[in-house]
């Protein structure tokens, strides 16, 4: 051995030993916080599957991936929309494999409708960020989820009761064949009628209609004994039906929609077709808060693109987690405490003041009705009208 | 609902019949001479569809659209014909599907990295964006541009296969392809121009459809369900077929629509499925053994 | 050499029925599934490998056993001694009446009348909300029950591999025996059979309601291992995933269909969790398959086990 290795050696010793000492005295660092995000990457549904993600990066981003002292950590896993079945195997990745401490995601309503009961079962918190089974929330509720989004009932029921006060009393419906359209048009039913107003005929179609035309002239003759026509569609749909509600020249006829189908991802391709229609929805880009001037101008700058309804729920859902882990110090191993606190948790998002309904443990809305407005060469939505306080019902008997 | 109400309906059953046949073509030209089922027809469609919009968006001018994109996916499928679907034509019909399929794969997952997910729709051409009073209802000037399109597009390609020369070479394949290969035609050639074109038939599909369709991921699976519908409906391999299927699937489609809408989702395969009972070669094809 | 064969299975089931004593949970519950498709492929491989017949509305029988299954167990009781046989029944069932209408029909036109056929029950089962669920489908299907105990994920496990060992070993049976061999001849030469005086009609048929039973058995399994059956187990790109599995894995084996369930499941499983381009990859596969490996997987098996016979064995015996 030469002299000089010995010195090495020595050297090395003396710094195992100092950091030893240096790490006896502060406590164990607390191991990384894993977050299983169960998103659609690939199919119909890839686009929001790619907003929620970026949102949600950008807000971890801004907060250097850390909260309450723990480092947060991303596991993606495509939800694989429409096949229901790859989501729930893997929703059991993310318990059985990851070991994740807690899940997020979840666009499909179908896809959440199959993994109500996987959630219970596996003890794992799971908060929801866009899917809007009704009985995610009501009779399939457990104390592991909670959705930030909102149910399919709050939208559709708070626009019923306000379209039958400003709109008129009879209403033609016009959905998509499965069971988000259903849901939307009984939430909307729920109020409408209440509130004096009369559904005088359902006209559905299924989920990927190319062509609209037999469809808008059933609306077209319907509106004979009908004010208005309340409309859910949503992707590639809500395109081909806004442009053609044009090109048959139903261009003023009152409508108002699910503010899905004119959000503002959809709105760029419609374009000016879109002008003059009413919808309702829980966020639109042009909100006046600070916090989404802020929240636009940064996913416009680092994404050049306006953030649709679907990146403010993915960020709002963000901060949520991060807000959750400051409030219990980053110590979660008392999932019973960190549910209770998560239950409370309120802050100012894009959307508005965020909170909880702690019955349900689903999102208090607030539904902003706006139109679609010509300004200059630009085509924009205007906020019109703000429904606040809508609270999904829970168990109903 | 009055005559005027259903003439507009006959319209838009013909418009929709047309888009339907100029998906659809491609494919039954491809199985026809080649005996080769191909997965990736909608993927192509698919492909030609955003290349259009892509000529669109930089020129503004949909004609333009309507001339490349169909152009460069042809060049697209001729590459592919002559490195990976050559190799299998001994091979069973099983072998092409699964690799017709893998295609369809690779193509869709292509053109989300290159066009995102976004969906998207090509602007209608400004000359064709108005519309004309029927029955109460406007009716867009662009859908009769598309039925005149496609009945146009159909004599073509009838003129095309029974009154060119290389109309004759493709004819002489399908009847028989040693005789046709005794007779000095390159077969091989003439394979991969008959796949190029097929593949161009889809682009532009793509292209006129797009203004009324669309393009988004996931359209590639809907369109080749529609584009074999309209095929085996017609008769597997026939021209004619086609485009009389496609006739008869948009006006049922449409009518039915309008008359019984909860049976919208059963419409265009039961009335597949009675053709296919009644004349299980369809409607034109040639009977099979 | 049959006996060798024999002890080479019952090595391979040992391992397998032990796999959750070492192997991970998410492992375990990867591979229920992967048999659960097995069986469906294999049902489906019936009609393709040995009958010649292609059908592409296969997962109409395999969701219709799911369905029922899933009823009964809603409502009526959690028996797997129940769910089973009703599942089976009703999907042989389905199956009896669809073939009475397809067999009209050969070749291209069979398989889309298949497919209209399937397509047709996709449309039924969004729409008859009440009994179907609709579009969300039946959810909140309880697990089985048997000899008293509630089957948890590991014991499904064995039930699935189980019944799969048992369709495996019914069908070899069943194939090798005299009706087998006539459901190859018919693929083989359908008009020699009929002039033989062979009913083909009548063996076409049962073949066809013997794989549309056994893809029962599959869907029962699907919906008590998942917990809910929707319209997407209908859809044709089920059964589109079906004829894939058995593509891959090879037709004229009944091993194959396993080994194309594990590559469509468990290797695009794997794929996806590491990169969002995963329909490149198994794109590429699937084209790479078809170019290089002629009779799928097994036949890729018995090309390399010949290359390597004839590398060992002399010269002169193999010229």
């Amino acid at each position: 051995m030469s002299y000089r290795f010995r010195w090495l050696s020595a050297l090395l010793m003396a710094v195992v030993l100092v950091g030893l000492a240096a790490s006896a005295g502060r406590p164990a660092p607390m191991p990384d916080y894993k977050l299983g995000v169960l998103l659609p990457y690939s199919g119909v549904f890839a686009r929001l599957g790619e907003s929620m993600t970026q949102a949600t990066e950008m807000y971890f981003d801004s907060i250097g991936w850390t909260a309450g002292g723990r480092k947060i950590t991303l596991i993606k896993e495509d939800e694989g929309v429409p096949a229901t079945d790859v989501a729930v195997r893997k929703f059991r990745k993310f318990v059985e494999q990851d070991r994740v401490d807690m899940i997020t995601g979840v666009v499909s309503s179908g896809s959440l409708a199959a993994l109500v009961d996987p959630i219970r079962e596996a003890k794992t918190i799971t908060v929801i960020s866009n899917a809007g089974f009704d009985g995610a929330t009501r009779e399939k509720k457990s104390p592991w989820l909670f959705r930030t989004s909102f149910s399919n009932w709050q939208i559709g029921a708070a626009q019923g009761e306000w379209a039958a006060k400003n709109l008129g009393k009879r209403a033609v419906t016009l959905h998509a064949d499965y069971q988000v359209g259903y849901d939307n048009v009984k939430a909307f039913a729920d109020t409408f009628e209440p509130a004096g107003g009369r559904i005088v005929e359902k006209i559905f179609y299924p989920l990927g209609t190319p062509d609209f035309a037999p469809y808008l002239a059933r609306v077209k003759l319907a509106m004979q004994n009908a004010d208005v026509v309340y409309c859910f569609a949503a992707g590639a749909d809500a395109v081909r039906l806004v442009r053609q509600w044009r090109d048959f020249g139903l261009t003023g006829t009152p409508i108002t929609c699910n503010g899905f189908m004119i959000g503002d991802d959809i709105l760029p391709v419609v374009g000016d077709a879109a002008v003059g229609m009413k919808g309702a929805l829980a966020y639109i880009s042009t909100l006046g808060y600070p916090e989404n001037r802020k929240f636009v101008a940064e996913f416009k700058q680092k994404f050049n693109r306006t953030p649709d309804v679907y990146a403010a729920q993915a960020y709002e859902t963000a901060i949520f987690i991060a807000e959750a882990l400051k409030k219990v110090n980053g110590d979660t191993h008392d999932q019973k405490h960190l549910m209770d606190v998560m239950k409370t948790i309120t802050f100012k998002g894009p959307r508005g003041t965020f909170k909880l309904d702690p019955q349900t443990q689903n999102i208090i809305l607030t539904v902003y009705i706006f139109e679609i407005v010509q300004e200059g060469s630009s085509v924009v939505p205007r906020v019109s009208k703000v429904l606040t306080n809508w609270k999904d019902p829970g168990v109903t008997k | 609902m009055d005559l005027s109400f259903l003439s507009l309906q006959f319209l838009n059953g013909m418009a929709f019949a047309m888009t339907l046949f100029l998906v659809a073509v491609g494919l039954t030209l491809i199985f026809g001479l080649m005996d080769v089922l191909n997965l990736a027809h909608g993927a192509f469609y698919l492909v030609g569809a955003y290349i259009g919009l892509t000529v669109l968006k930089v020129t503004g001018n949909f004609w333009l659209a309507l001339i490349i994109a169909p152009n460069a996916v042809a060049a697209l499928g001729y590459l592919v014909e002559v490195l990976v679907i050559r190799p299998v034509y001994a091979r069973g019909h099983l072998d092409q599907v699964l690799l017709t399929l893998g295609l369809a794969y690779i193509l869709a997952d292509l053109a989300r990295g290159i066009w995102g997910a976004q969906e998207e729709a090509l602007a209608t051409p400004v000359l064709l964006a108005g519309s004309v009073a029927m029955a109460g209802l406007r009716f867009p000037l662009y859908r009769f541009f598309v039925i005149a399109f496609g009945i146009a597009a159909a004599v073509a390609l009838w003129v095309l296969i029974e009154r060119t020369r290389w109309g004759a070479m493709i004819r002489a394949g399908v009847s028989n392809r040693t005789m046709a290969r005794n007779l000095g035609i390159d077969i091989g050639k003439v394979f991969a121009h008959t796949f190029a074109f097929g593949c161009g038939l889809a682009a532009l599909g793509g292209v006129v459809a797009g203004p009324i369709i669309g393009v988004a991921p996931g359209l590639d699976a809907e369109i080749l369900m529609l584009a074999l519908i309209v095929v085996v409906t017609g008769g597997l391999g026939s021209l004619p077929g086609s485009f009389w299927g496609s006739i008869l699937i948009g006006q049922a489609d449409t009518f039915g629509k309008t008359l019984f809408p909860q049976f919208s989702l059963f419409l265009i395969f039961g009335v597949m499925a009675l053709v296919l009972l009644y004349r299980p070669s369809g409607l034109l094809g040639k009977p099979q053994l | 050499m049959k006996n060798a064969g024999s002890a080479a299975a019952a090595f391979a089931i040992a391992m397998l029925a032990l796999l959750p004593l070492w192997a991970p949970r998410y492992i375990i519950s990867l591979a229920a599934e992967v048999f659960i498709f097995g069986i469906a492929a294999l049902s489906l491989n019936v009609l393709l490998g040995y009958t010649g017949l292609v059908s592409m509305g296969h997962a109409a029988f395999f969701a219709t056993g799911g369905y029922a299954a899933g009823l009964i167990a809603k409502s009526v009781s959690t028996s797997f001694w129940l769910t089973l046989p009703m599942g089976i029944l009703a999907a042989g069932v389905l199956a009896l009446v669809v073939v009475l209408f397809a067999l009209r029909t050969a070749a291209v036109t069979f398989l889309m009348i298949t497919l209209a056929v399937g397509q047709m029950l996709y449309a039924l089962a969004i729409r008859w909300r009440p009994v179907t669920g609709g579009s969300d489908g039946l959810i909140g299907i309880p697990r089985p029950t048997g000899f008293g105990i509630e089957m948890d994920g590991t014991r499904m496990y064995w039930v699935a591999l189980a019944l799969f060992v048992a369709v495996l070993w019914l069908l070899r049976r069943i194939l090798a025996a005299p009706f087998g061999r006539t459901l190859v001849g018919i693929r083989e030469n359908e008009g020699r059979l009929q002039a033989l005086g062979c009913n083909v009609r009548a063996y076409k048929l049962a073949s066809f309601v013997l794989a549309g039973a056994v893809a029962g058995i599959a869907g029962v399994l699907f919906a008590h291992f998942n917990g809910f059956v929707s319209p997407s187990e209908v859809h044709w790109q089920r059964s589109g995933q079906l004829l894939i599995m058995i593509i891959i894995g090879g037709v004229d084996s009944l091993i194959g269909p396993l080994l194309g369930a594990f590559v469509v499941v468990a290797i695009q499983d794997l794929v996806s969790s590491y990169t969002m381009r995963w329909m490149t990859i198994m794109g590429l596969l699937f084209v790479g398959f078809v170019l290089v490996a002629r009779g799928g997987l097994v036949g890729l098996w018995h090309a390399f086990v010949r290359g390597v016979a004839v590398r060992v064995r002399p010269r002169s015996e193999v010229t």
